[in-house]
């Protein structure tokens, strides 16, 4: 037993290393009753260092493999330690309990197996034994607590292969995702109240704030929240959405050399509030709607908000090439477009493919006439179509707007669109030339042979062939023999009476049909 | 918002008081403290040594959120200011701005903007042609409108050119090419304005024909 002096001079250094280490950590240490106190020792990494969990599973497979932990900070190290009356001067302090208790987890739960934590205690004893043989007799906790709080323990008890990377035993009492989630939130818990209480000095209004009124964006930059809420609402107001990003000199010349600087939506919302972060997300929306093809712009004026392409069904696409038709053009065309712009979709014979819906109104219309949806199965009113045909061929093969026409409404189905347009042109055209419209009810009509006095089939009105005009049923050849009548003397054409004649001196007969002329010839 | 502008302004003016180093200074014109004047010495080794440049800034109501109008006082020769109304072309004071950069920054940018002509995306398209045809000719021009606007030192010129800068030598033009037009009878003065615009200068004045300058002058 020491002698009383001894200990009244270890009771002073107890007090004095107390004292120290309570003013160097402040809260972290408590007093227990027979001369214990219970420390409270947090972790930190002097850099971010990979944290590699291991499981006690006897093979190794691919599902318990997680992905390597990135930390700074590990839960600190709750340890009771007994101080004999003869401390430091003549016995090692005794650790009575020692504990990595993980937050957020069952009590019982360590990060730190027994084993390793036994040894971290044990190294206690041996630093007080190898400050006895150097004969100061000072006080070790805090060298001891140093030793724990930085993590160098890791690398003295042998937890690292590598010395790069640490790795840690998931304990059994815990499924090792969760250990996994659990480390990392204290981790992130800890980084952020880190963040919050060093104080920064806002390179915009010059003036010093702590983190916790500081936003720190994904380029590592931080400024004083009110300064970036002035700046991105400015931005917001003003339409210019490039702005809403990281204000740093560096991180604006890289965005005017084209490198992008998005800024997450949450600290925009977090930043300037919800009403603008609404309006700066619509805003986003309608810029890319001018972009990209694929989107469009609602056609109610009073809304005009961007509306996105359908979301892609994997079966359409796969459906889709064997459900359209392949013509050797589309083919050609299709592949040199493919080569020359990446993005273009595979075309989609899909007649859902034009529907559309406004996100923010709800209207649902055509893409390609912008009216009301007409469903899948009613074609889009024939002058819209023709406009947008039109518009297409307008520009020449190859043209940028030609692709981005081709983009936004398919490139199948504008080639059909244009098939049917030629189509319907060409029908016109014929119409046009070959037939004339019945006076009376207005269906066209066309005249194989004969004469130009017509009567309508559906009508029954009577009208001439050549000038449109209708004619009394009465007296129809009237039109045809009145001197001064546009049609005077008209009721046969001229090559009509050509052919009828060519006919009767040729005296073919059987190659064509030769007896309606007999009729008309006989009138 | 307009709170934050002053403080921020007046803590600029402030440190760029205490700062004895960068040789750049800022003062009010009268008590307004978003119109002021900033002021720095000529670059060394370029035409504008010696030179005292002196700056128009205006502080518009979003600073700093939006750039700070700046124009050159000191008449300037130089590719990026207009030699008529000072007006600069500079990337930070456009697009490229960022609230983080301050009035000193900023000056030191259109002191080093002095040093690195930028002649391809010029303000001043004379002085531009002029930079790019005849390099020797600009500089010495340069130093010319140093001496007479920016007080720099004339001995320095003079060395280099043994007498004082005439009108030709202003626009950066030779006296002979001036001379061979103004005794054809025209004014001199007009002489000088064709011939900077058409760049008679240096190894141009063998690719301009004369009639070309004639055509010019009967205009």
């Amino acid at each position: 037993m020491a002698s009383p002096d001894i200990e009244a001079e270890c009771l002073t250094l107890q007090g004095d290393e107390i004292l120290a280490l309570e003013s160097i950590y402040p809260s972290l240490i408590e007093s227990l009753p027979n001369n214990e106190i219970r420390l409270s020792i947090p972790i930190t990494l002097p850099s971010p260092t990979a944290i590699i969990l291991q499981t006690i599973a006897t093979e190794p497979s691919s599902s318990n493999v997680l992905p390597t932990l990135d930390l700074e900070h590990l839960p600190p190290l709750t340890v009771s330690i007994a101080l004999p009356t003869d401390y430091p001067l003549k016995s090692p302090p005794r650790v009575v309990d020692i504990r990595a208790p993980i937050p957020g987890a069952d009590k019982r739960s360590n990060w730190l197996s027994r084993k390793v934590l036994y040894k971290i205690g044990l190294r206690l004893e041996e630093m007080w034994r190898s400050e006895q043989m150097s004969g100061e007799g000072a006080g070790v906790i805090w060298q001891w607590w140093e030793w724990v709080g930085n993590g160098q323990f890791f690398e003295d008890l042998g937890l690292s292969q590598d010395g790069i990377s640490f790795s840690l035993w998931v304990p059994p009492s815990l499924v090792p995702s969760t250990f996994h989630t659990l480390l990392n939130t204290f981790n992130a818990k800890e980084k952020h109240s880190e963040f919050e209480s060093v104080a920064f000095s806002c390179a915009i209004c010059m003036e010093s704030r702590k983190g916790k009124s500081c936003a720190q964006m994904t380029c590592g930059c931080v400024f004083c929240v009110p300064c970036l809420s002035l700046c991105w609402s400015l931005a917001i107001e003003e339409g210019t959405l490039e702005n809403v990003a990281c204000p740093s000199v560096d991180c604006v010349k890289q965005r005017a050399t084209g490198k992008r600087g998005e800024v997450d939506g949450s600290l925009v919302e977090s930043v300037v509030g919800h009403e603008l972060r609404a309006r700066w997300d619509e805003l986003k929306e309608r810029r890319r709607a001018e972009i990209d093809p694929n989107w469009t712009t609602c056609p109610r004026i009073s809304c005009q908000a961007a509306v996105p392409p359908p979301p892609e069904e994997d079966d359409q696409v796969v459906i889709a090439p064997s459900s359209r038709v392949i013509r050797l053009a589309d083919i050609d065309k299709t592949e040199s477009t493919a080569t020359a712009t990446a993005p273009v979709p595979a075309p989609v014979d899909d007649r859902w493919a034009r529907h559309r819906q406004c996100p923010k109104c709800h209207y649902s219309f055509c893409l390609y006439c912008s009216a009301t949806w007409h469903g899948p199965h009613t074609p889009c009113a024939f002058p819209q179509t023709s406009a947008l045909v039109l518009e297409y061929l307008s520009y020449p093969e190859g043209s940028f707007s030609r692709l981005a026409m081709e983009k936004r409404r398919g490139k199948a189905n504008l080639e059909r669109m244009v098939a049917q347009w030629r189509e319907d042109q060409e029908n016109r055209k014929w119409l046009e030339s070959k037939t004339r419209a019945c006076s009376g009810c207005g269906v066209r009509v066309e005249k194989s042979h004969g004469c130009n006095h017509m009567t309508c089939g559906r009508c029954q009105a009577h009208f001439c062939y050549r000038c449109g005009a209708s004619i009394s049923p009465q007296d129809p050849y009237a039109h045809y023999n009145r001197p001064g009548q546009a049609c005077f003397e008209k009721l046969f054409d001229q090559e009509e009476i050509d052919f009828y004649e060519r006919q009767a001196t040729v005296g073919v007969e059987g190659e064509v049909e030769w007896r309606p002329a007999v009729d008309i010839w006989g009138w | 918002m307009s709170d934050a502008r002053l403080r921020r302004v007046q803590k600029e003016i402030r440190d760029c008081a205490k700062d004895k180093t960068s040789n750049i200074s800022i003062d009010m014109i009268d008590e307004n403290p978003f119109h002021l004047i900033g002021a720095f010495p000529g670059p060394p080794d370029t035409p504008y040594e010696g030179g005292y440049y002196e700056v128009d800034i205006v502080i518009p109501d979003a600073y700093p959120f939006q750039p700070v109008k700046m124009k050159f006082i000191t008449k300037v020769y130089h590719p990026n200011v207009s030699s008529a109304s000072g007006a600069i072309c500079l990337d930070i004071l456009k697009d490229a701005w960022s609230p983080v950069l301050t009035l000193k920054s900023t000056l030191i940018s259109l002191q080093s903007l002095l040093c690195e002509p930028v002649p391809n995306d010029p303000q001043d398209a004379e002085v531009a042609k002029h930079y790019l045809a005849d390099r020797a000719g600009f500089n010495a021009t340069a130093k010319h409108w140093a001496q007479a606007y920016a007080q720099a030192p004339a001995s320095k010129v003079k060395a280099t050119h043994g007498k004082p800068a005439t009108d030709a030598d202003m626009a950066g033009l030779a006296e002979e090419n001036v001379v061979s037009f103004t005794d054809m009878g025209f004014p001199r003065e007009k002489v000088i304005s064709v011939l900077k615009k058409l760049n008679y200068r240096g190894n141009n004045v063998s690719n301009i024909h004369e009639s070309t300058v004639l055509e010019e002058l009967f205009k």
